[in-house]
């Protein structure tokens, strides 16, 4: 082991810019296909949604590149690697997830809208008061969940990339988020999720092989391995722990419970996925798309199991946490059973899989802005000069990247921003998917009640998240470090309330003719001709 | 939940591996569904004149 140790010590000196090649190959690969894209992308259609042509597969692929966060790859095989099976609760939360968005939103959404959330909530609604609080949510959303990718991203890179101060990192990543999005709309966007998708579920399958082979590839072996872990506890005791029992991170269950459904009603809420499903042509490759993001989000997930309990076996939970914390287990690992090399691609995996979630989220702010609040609620649902929404949704795009680089050095590194994931998906769920059901499903809905839902469910997730443990510490006024369990009935209730209390009706003609539109697809947004 | 059930693998684990089998199995019950309700949709359309690429 102290040979072995040794050569990797002696290796890494050698070999500094392994990592730093690879990712910038990466980066290369991903401005050829920019400029291929800007090339091609012309109309709003192109720039929004891809010209609606990307297939079932390759959406799928983008679906889950848009949404396996550098949180999930490297944070959940970390918290695998020091407290063991409560870490995995995450991976199967992020998965099943995926059933909300298939059984009840990917279809109707694609049919009855155009580019964004709000297109489905206007539909049948007064366009204005709902657009702008939909769009203030997806705001919201995005730049709350932006934060926190890029502050992750400062963190990650150097120390992934020696040399690299965190101010330059967060640079990085900001600007290349905005090149893809302000030259290459949508379609440079998917391709860029695209093959994010294809290295971190080629680097999970490896890594996965490799910690396989360490056990001769006898899983019952594996498994037997991980019932007595030792480590060093915050006391400096030594403790030997069954990585495999349950409780060794939640303490309390409410706080699972709370997770668990701002996972499962977030996703289904989530702007930046909800916009992946008008980049297909109809709603069955809606539909199937789903299913081949569930194929690859499942199958990445169950990985995570070999990579993080590898870590704990193989290298300890000591050892992670002398060697850069839970964020580098999994690059750590990598280091230990591929050496040199292989430490370099799993770091260029992170960079590829946290610039394709930033992407993804720069695209939704900046698609919701120009054509909810610009065009629609600003200009009334027309466009003055051809082009005006491309252009605004470019120069948005640019504004929030800057902004989001601004924020993000201003925070520091020091600042723990794990919160900010968590409020994202508390809003999503607890301020979209409410009034995204209810426009859907429920006739007597109406704009009081679609407003009402929003800003409540937005309003209480904020305010709860600002007084939870997470923010207040030891004084904490609200107990839990999600807010959904509470927030989420907040924002129906408050839809119901708005829509049984206002005298304004719905009409039901228009009702009727969403429910078709949903169902059939008639009269649905059809893909562009080249 | 700490009952070991084949080898050293427990019921916890199996518990939670077996979420990602019913995500799946329900994935593919819905699906198996929704292609019974395109040919309702399909024929529907025909019916009132629209043709699938309408």
């Amino acid at each position: 082991m102290n040979s072995l140790l040794s050569t990797a010590v002696a290796a890494a000196t050698e070999v500094d810019h392994t990592a730093l090649w690879m990712f910038l190959i990466f980066v290369a690969a991903t401005l050829v296909i920019t400029y291929f894209s800007a090339r091609r992308s012309s109309g709003a259609s192109a720039y929004f949604a891809a010209g609606r042509r990307i297939t079932g597969w390759q959406n799928g692929l983008a679906v889950a590149g848009d949404y396996m966060s550098a949180a999930s790859f490297l944070g959940i095989a970390g918290m695998i690697a020091m407290n063991g099976y409560d870490g995995f609760l995450y991976s199967v939360g992020f998965l099943v997830a995926y059933l909300t968005v298939l059984f009840i939103v990917a279809e109707p959404l694609r049919n009855a809208g155009k580019y964004t959330m709000a297109d489905v909530l206007a539909y049948r609604l007064s366009p204005r008061p709902v657009r702008a609080a939909a769009s203030v949510s997806t705001l919201t959303v995005s730049i709350f969940y932006m934060i926190a990718q890029m502050v992750g991203a400062g963190l990650l890179v150097r120390q992934l990339i020696p040399g690299v101060s965190y101010e330059v990192a967060v640079v990085g990543v900001g600007v290349l988020m905005v090149v893809y999005v302000v030259f290459g709309g949508m379609l440079a966007t998917t391709w860029v999720q695209i093959i994010k998708a294809v290295l971190l579920m080629s680097g999970s399958l490896f890594l996965t092989v490799l910690v396989l082979r360490e056990y001769q590839f006898d899983i019952g072996k594996f498994f037997s391995s991980l019932s007595a872990i030792s480590s060093t506890d915050a006391n400096g005791q030594k403790i030997v722990r069954d990585f495999l029992t349950p409780g060794l991170i939640f303490k309390n269950p409410w706080d699972q419970i709370s997770l668990g459904m701002a996972l499962l009603f977030g996703t289904a809420g989530l702007p930046h996925i909800l916009i992946r499903f008008y980049t297909v042509p109809d709603a069955k490759t809606a539909r199937s798309s789903v299913v081949w993001a569930m194929v690859i989000i499942g199958l990445f997930y169950i990985m995570t199991t070999f990579f993080g309990f590898g870590a704990a076996s193989l290298l300890g939970p000591d050892y992670v946490q002398a060697h850069g914390g839970t964020n580098m287990a999994a690059p750590e690992l990598a280091r230990r059973l591929g050496g040199e090399i292989f430490f370099a691609f799993i770091s260029a995996v992170a960079f590829a899989t946290i610039l394709a979630v930033v992407a993804g989220l720069t695209i939704s702010a900046s698609t919701s802005f120009a054509h909810d609040f610009f065009t629609n609620v600003i200009h009334h649902g027309k466009e003055h000069k051809p082009g005006e929404e491309v252009r605004v949704a470019r120069i948005t795009a640019f504004v929030v990247g800057a902004a989001a680089i601004i924020i993000a050095i201003v925070l520091g590194p020091s600042v723990n921003v794990a919160f900010l994931v968590g409020l994202a998906f508390a809003v999503a769920a607890s301020a979209n998917l409410p009034v995204l059901l209810f426009s859907i499903f429920w006739k007597r809905f109406n704009t009081t009640g679609a407003v009402t839902g929003l800003y409540a469910g937005l309003t209480s997730s904020i305010i709860l998240i600002l007084l939870s443990p997470d923010l207040m510490k030891e004084n904490a006024l609200f107990p839990l470090k999600n807010p959904a369990l509470v927030s989420i009935p907040i924002g129906f209730i408050a839809a119901i309330l708005g829509t049984l209390l206002s005298k304004n009706t719905a009409s039901d003609d228009k009702f009727t003719e969403l429910q078709v539109r949903a169902n059939t697809g008639l009269g649905s947004e059809k893909a562009t001709e080249h | 939940m700490k009952q070991k059930v084949i080898g050293d693998v427990n019921i916890a684990y199996l518990f939670a591996l077996s979420q990602f089998g019913m995500a799946w199995i329900l994935a593919l019950v819905y699906v198996i569904a929704a292609t019974g309700w395109d040919r309702a949709q399909r024929a529907l359309l025909e019916k009132f004149g629209f043709t699938s690429e309408d």
